[in-house]
């Protein structure tokens, strides 16, 4: 997974745990990037009666908000210092309308622009958005609270869940009203939507048994295509669409496209709770107190699951990424580039002998990179001048989107591997194959980008999951990712009955 | 069930959800109390700008007694505190 419980700790805090991060210029509108931050993982459509949300204090009727929540962050890094100089928090709260009834919906959900959601919706959530700009020399910051526009409830909403067909009809209708547009170009969005993450969870975990050359593995089975694990599965999503004059350091629009020196940004999501956490066994209230201690974070994809040891994953989520130079050596000699050699024997004898440091995946995961590497359309890549080795999702804002909507239609999902400059590792778009891009890597694909002396193994070409993104999980407008799977249409268990086959 | 009793069904328990709401709150805030502390500000981002409803309370960990190194903790804050004594003290009243 690209950090679906990618730590054990987090794997037993869904709400705080970061998913996936996702940060593209926006098809639709190249003069914005969009980022998406993914949480609480491996929604099961029809998980209820307690429906997925984010980690929020709970207001029942008019009494003061209790329990403990979750700071989500998105942190942006324009200067190259491993420090993000902007930060957009979010902050929720979940209200409960009837305190006498199980129910999450006493009846369907309705929407009318005059009323809002229906009084039916009993357990819902809404947030508060914060952007703090950081002078990342200095230290000091200025913070301004975002409001929603004119004509909305005081505070931004979420939508329902996707119950199913009968509690939540015209979801479209329901989610639609969850997008807000801001006077200075800025679109907010959070909520339940389909996952867009792709990846064979079961053929990667078991010993990395690739299906589609599953002949070749060290314990052979058949061939065979790979499966989506999140075919299915909904995730909840915060969503930003921010103008690129927002995100540069002078507050301008980018006038030299790939080539600006203020084109490159790195981006990175924390989620934080608060240091002591007293559950009242009277109240059964649990009651947090003290800083927001960071949890969980996320980069690029796949970083701390597959790279970062074990032991060490609890620890990395804790870490700011400008001190990630003591996470350098798991990058430079990734535990998977010794274990492919040996599952797939005699696939891959250049790599077994390779025994440098790997600076092409410092310069993927850590400093980005260089453009000169890449060919001059790439222009500045995304390094950002090597001044701090931080895991962080780089991009080139310059480099303008190959596709005109969120499907991505007629791109590569291989990214920079399939000479499709606008894709991972430049940003990372919901449709790129981050996974097979990652095995590819390892296996020694993005050696020659630093050691041109390499000669990558052949088998490289055949190394893929073998999984087919979902055009359900899509779409082609912010926030890209599809509306959630219902609850109704989609028991996990029992594809047969499934009237919506999206399984 | 015939149509017309689950659409009664319905329309009633969205009505019922709505008025029963406000008489079901109060007690839950008499047991919480009052919060509201001023939020600190921070300059690494670690603590939110914007307004939070915080539960009242000191939380105080003796981190090491022998040297009176106490961790309070209120509100969003964390104050790093030595007082020898008040440590032993508060060690003894465990015992």
């Amino acid at each position: 997974m690209s950090s679906h419980k990618e730590a054990p700790a987090i794997a037993k805090d869904p709400a705080a745990d970061s998913t996936d991060l996702y940060a593209f210029v926006s098809p639709d509108a190249p003069d914005t990037v969009t980022i998406l931050a993914n949480y609480v993982p491996l929604q099961d459509p029809d998980g209820g009666p307690n429906f997925f949300e984010f980690g929020a204090k709970t207001v029942v009727g008019s009494a003061a908000a209790v329990g403990d929540d979750v700071l989500y962050e998105i942190n942006i890094d324009n200067t190259g210092t491993g420090i993000p100089s902007i930060t957009y928090q979010f902050q929720f709260t979940t209200t409960i309308l009837d305190a006498n009834t199980f129910l999450y919906n006493t009846g369907p959900i309705t929407y009318s622009s005059s009323g809002g959601y229906s009084s039916s919706w009993n357990r819902r959530q809404t947030y508060t958005v914060t952007r703090i700009d950081t002078d990342p020399t200095m230290g000091a910051s200025t913070s301004t609270p975002i409001s929603p526009p004119a004509g909305s409830s005081g505070a931004f909403a979420c939508p329902p869940c996707n119950v199913g067909i009968r509690s939540t009809p015209n979801y479209a209708g329901l989610s639609a009203p969850a997008i807000y547009r801001m006077s200075d170009g800025l679109i907010v969005f959070a909520g339940q939507r389909a996952d867009g993450f792709f990846v064979d969870l079961g053929s990667i975990f078991d010993l990395a048994d690739l299906r589609p050359i599953s002949s070749d593995q060290l314990i052979p089975g058949s061939n065979a295509p790979g499966i989506n694990s999140l075919a299915a599965k909904n995730v909840h999503c915060i969503a930003l669409q921010i103008p690129i004059s927002s995100l540069t350091p002078d507050g301008a629009a980018l006038t030299m496209g790939a080539n600006d020196p203020n084109a490159v940004i790195g981006v990175f999501t924390t989620a934080r709770r608060q240091t002591v956490r007293m559950f009242d066994p009277t109240t059964g209230i649990t009651t947090p107190t003290g800083p927001y201690d960071q949890v969980s974070r996320l980069g690029s994809p796949l970083v701390n699951e597959v790279v970062v040891p074990m032991a060490s994953k609890d620890y990395f989520n804790s870490q700011a990424p400008v001190n990630d130079s003591q996470f350098a050596g798991a990058v430079e000699h990734p535990e998977l580039q010794g274990l492919l050699p040996a599952l797939y024997p005699g696939a891959f004898p250049n790599l077994a002998a390779y025994s440098k440091a790997r600076a092409d995946l410092v310069a993927i995961f850590a400093t980005g990179i260089p453009g000169s590497v890449i060919g001059p359309a790439f222009g500045v890549g995304t390094y950002q001048g090597g001044k701090v080795v931080a895991e962080m999702l780089r991009l080139n804002m310059g480099i303008a989107p190959t596709s005109s909507d969120g499907t991505q239609a007629g791109t590569s999902n291989l990214g920079l591997l399939g000479d499709d400059l606008a894709g991972f590792p430049n940003g990372r778009r919901p449709t790129d194959d981050v996974v097979t891009i990652a095995l590819k890597a390892v296996a020694g694909a993005t050696i020659p980008l630093t050691d041109p002396s390499f000669t990558p193994d052949a088998a490289v070409a055949l190394v893929s999951q073998g999984v087919t993104a979902s055009p359900r999980a899509y779409q082609a407008s912010f926030p890209y990712l599809a509306d959630p799977h219902g609850g109704f249409s989609n028991p996990p268990a029992t594809p047969s009955y499934n009237p919506d086959p999206e399984l | 069930m015939p149509n017309i009793s689950r659409r009664i069904f319905l329309r009633n328990a969205s009505i019922g959800a709505a008025a029963t709401g406000v008489a079901a709150a109060g007690g839950l805030g008499l047991l919480t109390g009052p919060s509201g502390a001023d939020t600190p500000v921070k300059p690494s981002g670690t603590t939110p700008d914007a307004p939070l409803l915080e539960g009242s309370g000191v939380v105080a960990h003796v981190v090491d007694a022998k040297s009176g190194q106490i961790s309070l903790y209120v509100g969003t804050k964390h104050v790093s505190y030595t007082n020898q004594s008040l440590a032993q003290e508060l060690l003894k009243a465990t015992r």
